[in-house]
């Protein structure tokens, strides 16, 4: 029985020492895997005694391994970077009271110096067999380069929205002095108004066009109105029927309307397109318009 | 060859100006006369104004100069539109958006004239409507080069 009792306790001895040698290895891997990891890892027991690897230094300068919590939570800052981050919300002494927070965003700036580092801390509690809490871990990770390179994407965006907007804003002038330019509406004679028509025709600019022409005819009470469309390169359907409208609402103002200038290849188009052009009384040019216009004026004044 | 081929995307109503010019201008290198040059405009001008008016705004417009079976500008107008459903119908004059307007009905002033086709079919040498070139509407037209030399020596 003896014999019996010695070698059992030889026996477990030796399994005592083995699971001992393995706890060590053990204990060195997990040692080894946070000495070496690549984010500053601090674990903390419930006293407040802290472990932490070669990371956490680089971060927070020579303090180091025996760091006071109080410490460096004078020198941590919320994301404003001017409001100190409360102790009581830190992720290690949140993780101590149970909780477990993931990346949160913190900056760090030791006393008396102007540049600080951004870190993003994360926390969970460790907890025992019955699940009580016997300490935390805290991983902070540098993330100043990210967060320049975040912040340079970002004004560098800011920079092609504004300088768009720009470019809107210029095209827009630019294209407000062409409408100022390009639809005068003159006043050739007594009572005989030209709208000289250079370019292209589209909705937009018609709409001006017919806008400013009314207005000038119902000002200058004109009897007469020249649409010149000497520089008129192409007159496609839609146009035609803009132009179309333009000598209409002019004639309902009581007005005539002459329509002159218009090219030979316009003219043979224009005739392809299909249009009912009758209503439109068509002169050569503008001295032929403006010199039947005059003619009317007298032939008027002298049968009133 | 790519001297010789013009493309473009298109979509809004105001592009077809720009493109026309364009158009006209590769006409005018490729030979054809003031009047063709310009008759060839206006129907790339109507067939964009088409391709935004009812396709909202989503197409391509492809001038390509070539030598068989004839010399001729061949323009491809294509988009992604709801594709026309009777194509002779929608030549004839007066034909836009499903119906046939009677002669004495005045188009609405936000409706187009629904001329378009019909006056491209008038400008151009040929018209076709591609059917077999999947959603969409392609529509081929051909400009042809040799008689209209000889319309321009007259």
């Amino acid at each position: 029985l003896k014999s019996d009792d010695l070698q059992s306790a030889e026996a477990l001895s030796v399994r005592i020492e083995q699971l001992e040698s393995e706890l060590k290895a053990r204990d060195e891997l997990l040692r080894a895997v946070i000495m070496g990891h690549p984010d500053a890892v601090v674990i903390s027991d419930l006293k407040g005694q802290l472990t932490s690897n070669p990371e956490v230094e680089r971060i927070f300068g020579q303090q180091g391994g025996s760091l006071e919590p109080g410490d460096w939570a004078t020198e941590l800052f919320k994301p404003d970077m001017q409001t100190p981050y409360p102790l009581e919300q830190m992720p290690l002494m949140r993780a101590l009271r149970g909780e477990e927070c993931k990346d949160l965003a913190m900056y760090y700036r030791p006393k008396g110096s102007r540049r600080g580092v951004w870190i993003t801390v994360s926390a969970r509690p460790l907890r025992d067999a019955q699940g009580e809490v016997t300490g935390a871990v805290s991983v902070f990770r540098d993330v100043t380069e990210r967060k320049s390179l975040e912040d340079d994407l970002a004004s560098r965006n800011n920079q092609l929205a504004s300088s768009e907007r720009e470019k809107t804003e210029l095209i827009e002038r630019l294209r407000a002095a062409v409408e100022e330019l390009s639809t005068p509406v003159l006043e050739l004679w007594d009572d005989v108004l030209a709208l000289p028509v250079v370019g292209v025709v589209d909705s937009h600019r018609s709409a001006e066009m017919t806008e400013r022409l009314l207005a000038e005819t119902e000002r200058s009470q004109a009897r007469f109105v020249i649409v010149d469309l000497t520089g008129v390169e192409i007159v496609d359907t839609a146009t035609a029927d803009r132009l179309l409208k333009l000598v209409t609402s002019v004639e309902l103002l009581g007005a005539r309307c002459f329509v002159t200038g218009i090219q030979p290849a316009v003219a043979q188009t224009i005739v392809e397109l299909g249009l009912e052009f009758g209503q439109l009384k068509a002169l050569r040019n503008l001295k032929h318009a403006l010199k039947l216009s005059m003619a009317l004026a007298a032939r008027d004044e002298d049968t009133l | 060859l790519s001297e010789w081929t013009l493309e473009f995307r298109c979509g809004e109503v105001h592009e077809r100006f720009y493109i026309a010019r364009e158009a006209r201008r590769f006409a005018a290198r490729a030979g054809l006369g003031p009047r063709a040059c310009s008759e060839l405009g206006v129907g790339v001008a109507e067939l964009v104004s088409n391709v935004a008016r009812h396709a909202a705004g989503d197409g391509f417009v492809r001038l390509r100069l070539l030598d068989a079976p004839e010399p001729c500008i061949e323009l491809v107008v294509h988009d992604a539109g709801p594709g026309i459903a009777d194509f002779e119908c929608a030549l004839r004059d007066g034909f836009s958006r499903g119906r046939q307007r009677l002669a004495h009905e005045q188009p609405k002033n936000s409706e187009s004239l629904g001329l378009g086709l019909g006056a491209v079919a008038r400008l151009m040498d040929e018209i076709a409507h591609v059917s077999d070139s999947g959603p969409g509407t392609t529509i081929r037209a051909i400009k042809r080069l040799t008689g209209v030399r000889q319309r321009g020596s007259r």
